[in-house]
């Protein structure tokens, strides 16, 4: 859900020589961890259905963690506090929508995803939409879309791996991005988005154990929230105002980006097939909901902490926002908790380019052959293959481009956004959906974003602060979708078989 | 589901008030939103009234999106339709209240909870409670809103006979 955010995310020098061994020994412990994770989940993996669904049999909790992991990524752990000590309570508006988009995305997807997997052999996203308008231009055109958001994501992520894995061990940024994908690529190889669904259910506790720990030393730190905000008013009350230093315009603007564009946010919504039983969702919402909010409290409380210890002379200022969060945690946390988030950051971003990467190798794999009338006979194989091909394609572009990397990593979730929350979110839900509009609307999404961002990146245009083309992109393509679809109702319809209809409508 | 030949969807025929609502709320949050960016676009800044059309549009939006992802075969349980819209409700009125209501003091305000009350306001009332509520009412009324036993069965035994039937068509 969360924009990648450019690297670099965390500077070598913000970890000093002394505490290096221990940050070294967790973070070695955790990859023994992966690793473990993935031979498990290599011998498990013998089909498609488990390279790319998990053969359909998580459980509830896993669903959830991995459904977290994903979601967050390393933007809770390093690139919010920073927003959140340079911008103020409006950098809330990112995380914020979390809150309630788990259970619109339950209510809106999870149920009928799972339920298309119950009785058809679904794999992707694309599939789903190919089957709901009968078309396979548009199942071609969504995994355009995903394939094209996944590269822009991939790049971004690998770079910051790079970065990390360059602090934590002293690697070197370069070899950090080779060896970081190396290890992702090891379980993303093997055990497909299995090894990635465990791997994230013990990243996930991670994340969400540590973020209580870093929050309750906050608190001490502070003197309460309380003690914090006295701080923080007494220096700079705008701060703590609901806007923070954005404008209101800015601060609504990425509550409506967060919170409805996250049903087109492909590597989360896919996990949705993977669940054992349908009607393990139950509890689904209200888990993953705690659990974010245990881990977006990281966030808050430590750029709470640094900014009212930075207004109150107890810290310099932080002179790189990317060091606001391992300033805190090296200066005020056991040495043990900042090595376990350290060595979560790192997962958090392998997990995202875990899943990430699953997805576009479906695209390759699966969604653009059946588009074009054609059927790859091994998809496991190639699928590990594709897998291979799209990671190593990231890592070199992260290597040889920090400009590429930036451009890419910008546009990623604009896209997913636009691209999939007409078609899949609408598209599931209302009867009057047509194909015309679908294809009408995943052009517009594909267009208005890639078009916007390019233009911006050349420097051609300047949109005002709180207009985003992610935004802009989305309001287009849901208008475009109900637009022409209002417009094409009475042509030919698309009959759907008995079985796919009581999925959709049940 | 229909495609596209029906002018008057079961689901808009037999339902009522707010249930009936969803489709119009997805219209016009998408039009509030588009309204509010576009304004924004002009030249000269931004209007103060973008802000609050962009909070009407994220209200709709969520209601209508929640009112037709939780519509069983073209109907939903009027508490639950009921529940949807004042979430959105809230949450709009929320960032409009925001929006509206000057901010208040330096080192001497009121707290609540530790923090401003707009400030927790946000966090708290337009952050935590929706999202407790809402998912919450997911698992509370699971059963017998959202997936049945029924409904499963039902779904797997029509499955079982398309199936069939493809299959017979298939070898005749």
């Amino acid at each position: 859900m969360i924009r990648p955010i450019p690297p670099p995310p965390l500077q070598g020098a913000a970890i000093p020589d002394d505490a290096r061994p221990t940050i070294v020994v967790v973070g070695v412990i955790y990859l023994v961890v992966v690793a473990a994770i993935a031979v498990w989940a290599g011998r498990r993996t013998h089909t498609r259905e488990d390279f790319f669904l998990a053969g359909k049999a998580v459980g509830l909790l896993a669903l959830t963690f991995a459904a977290l992991a994903s979601t967050f990524s390393s933007f809770t752990f390093l690139g919010g506090p920073s927003f959140l000590y340079l911008s103020g309570l409006g950098a809330m508006m990112f995380v914020l929508p979390a809150t309630l988009t788990n259970a619109l995305s339950a209510w809106v997807l999870a149920k009928r995803l799972r339920l298309i997997a119950e009785i058809r052999p679904v794999l992707t996203l694309p599939d789903v939409m190919g089957l709901r308008y009968g078309s396979r231009l548009v199942q071609g055109l969504s995994a355009v879309a995903i394939l094209l958001g996944v590269i822009g994501y991939m790049a971004t992520q690998v770079a910051g791996l790079g970065v990390i894995m360059d602090a934590v061990f002293g690697m070197g940024r370069d070899w950090g991005i080779w060896i970081g994908t190396a290890v992702v690529l090891a379980y993303a190889v093997t055990g497909g988005i299995k090894a990635g669904i465990y791997t994230d259910l013990a990243q996930g506790i991670l994340m969400a154990g540590a973020s209580l720990l870093v929050f309750l030393f906050v608190l001490e730190v502070g003197d309460g929230l309380t003690g914090l905000s006295r701080t923080i008013l007494e220096y700079e009350p705008e701060f703590l105002s609901p806007w923070g230093l954005y404008t209101p315009l800015a601060a609504v603007s990425l509550y409506f980006v967060f919170s409805i564009g996250v049903l087109g946010q492909p590597h989360v919504m896919h996990k949705f097939f993977m669940i054992r039983e349908p009607r393990r969702l139950k509890w689904y919402p209200l888990l993953i909901t705690v659990a974010m909010v245990v881990v977006i409290l990281i966030m808050f409380g430590i750029g709470m902490a640094v900014k009212a210890m930075v207004l109150d002379g107890r810290m310099p200022p932080v002179e790189n926002p990317d060091d606001v969060a391992p300033l805190f945690l090296l200066q005020h946390t056991p040495l043990i908790l900042a090595a376990v988030v350290f060595s979560g950051i790192a997962a958090a971003i392998m997990s995202s380019v875990d899943s990430f990467v699953n997805v576009g190798a479906a695209a390759v794999t699966h969604d653009l052959p059946t588009a074009l009338g054609r059927r790859v006979p091994d998809e496991l194989r190639w699928g590990r293959l594709a897998t291979v091909f799209l990671a190593v394609a990231a890592a070199l572009t992260a290597q040889l481009s920090d400009a590429l990397v930036i451009f890419l990593g910008i546009f990623g979730y604009g896209l997913f956004a636009s691209a999939l929350v007409p078609t899949l979110a609408l598209g599931l839900n209302w009867e009057g959906a047509t194909r015309a509009g679908a294809v009408g609307s995943l052009l517009t999404g594909l267009a208005v974003t890639l078009g916007l961002e390019l233009l911006a990146y050349l420097g051609w245009i300047s949109l005002p602060a709180g207009v985003t083309a992610s935004a802009l992109s989305l309001v287009a393509s849901l208008a475009v979708f109900l637009g022409v679809s209002a417009v094409t109702r009475g042509g030919t319809a698309n009959e759907l078989e008995e079985d796919v209809q009581l999925a959709l409508t049940l | 589901m229909r495609d596209v030949e029906s002018p008057d969807p079961p689901s808009t025929r037999a339902g009522s008030f707010p249930g009936t609502a969803a489709l119009p709320l997805v219209c016009s949050g998408t039009a509030a939103a588009g309204a509010g960016y576009l304004a924004a676009l002009l030249p000269g800044p931004s209007p103060v009234w973008a802000a609050y059309a962009l909070s009407f549009g994220i209200g709709a939006l969520l209601s209508g999106l929640l009112i037709l992802g939780a519509r069983r075969e073209g109907r939903i349980s009027p508490r639950l339709a009921w529940l949807f819209l004042a979430t959105g409700t809230w949450v709009a009125g929320g960032l409009v209240l925001l929006l509206a209501l000057p901010g208040s003091g330096g080192g001497d305000a009121a707290l609540f909870l530790g923090l401003p009350a707009r400030a927790a306001f946000l966090l708290l009332g337009i952050g935590l409670v929706p999202g407790l509520v809402i998912p919450l009412a997911y698992a509370l009324v699971f059963d017998g809103d959202t997936l049945s036993e029924d409904d499963l069965r039902r779904l797997r035994e029509t499955a079982e006979r398309v199936r069939e039937a493809r299959d017979g068509n298939g070898a005749g």
